[in-house]
């Protein structure tokens, strides 16, 4: 069935992106921790993506082609960056020269990250509508 | 020692192997291909339902796998469905013929 290659590769794209969407939920909601289990303050965290390394050969009228297999998660990735330090006494977490260490998240940058995914997503959605409707067009040449 | 004479190479006919075809024992039916066919169709749908139970547990995280798995479903099941349609036409057109 060659209408499922293109299912399952725009299924490989919705499974990436919804991944980064959680990746980005989870930096927006720590841009305020100071304690994590492995000490100091919240890393952000980034996905890192990969082409699937199966690749699929199509010998279209004697001319090999090959086409990759979707797309596939590599790794989560935590920044290096520093931590940001606020001058903050009161805080429990405070050092001794009275700054925290706050995690070094702009709430800008991940919104518009969010933004970005979820467009792929819906991309990717219209993708696999495309496909389907193709294959069913394919079944009107019998009626 | 003796020199002998070139003698004649007897290869032989070379025999071609001819492409084997079906033997009359194995001959696939159409009885077959409709049985492969439906429970190939059959395994979608039944993946596709376990899926959906796996999401209500909360197995599955992915909502759209579940809704590709019962989309893949209906498709098969939509082409096994027309081409079925098709077959029957032409083994009706051909018993409609007057001996």
């Amino acid at each position: 069935m060659g209408f499922l290659t293109a299912i399952e590769i725009s299924a490989s794209g919705l499974t990436a992106e919804r991944l980064r969407l959680d990746t980005i939920a989870n930096n927006i909601a720590n841009i305020n921790t100071t304690r994590t289990p492995e000490g100091g303050p919240y890393r952000r965290q980034q996905v890192v993506f990969q082409s699937a390394l199966q690749e699929v050969s199509y010998w279209t009228k004697g001319a090999r082609a090959t086409l990759g297999a979707g797309v596939r998660v590599a790794g989560i990735q935590e920044d290096a960056a520093p931590p940001v330090m606020v001058y903050d006494p009161q805080h429990p977490d405070a050092n001794q020269q009275g700054y925290v260490a706050m995690p070094a998240i702009n709430v800008v940058k991940e919104m518009t990250d969010m933004i970005s995914a979820s467009r792929a997503y819906e991309a990717n959605v219209t993708a696999l509508n495309a496909a389907k409707s193709m294959a069913m067009r394919a079944l009107d040449v019998l009626t | 020692m003796a020199i002998e004479g070139i003698t004649p190479l007897n290869t032989g006919r070379i025999q071609l192997k001819q492409p084997s075809l079906a033997e009359p024992n194995e001959k696939v039916s159409f009885k077959d291909l409709l049985d492969t066919a439906i429970t190939q169709v059959n395994e979608m749908q039944k993946g596709a339902d376990q899926k959906i139970a796996l999401y209500a547990a909360g197995q599955i995280t992915d909502p759209h796998e579940v809704t590709i798995a019962v989309e893949e479903a209906h498709l098969a099941l939509q082409y096994t469905m027309q081409i079925r349609n098709k077959l029957l036409e032409a083994y009706q057109e051909i018993m409609r013929m007057q001996v």
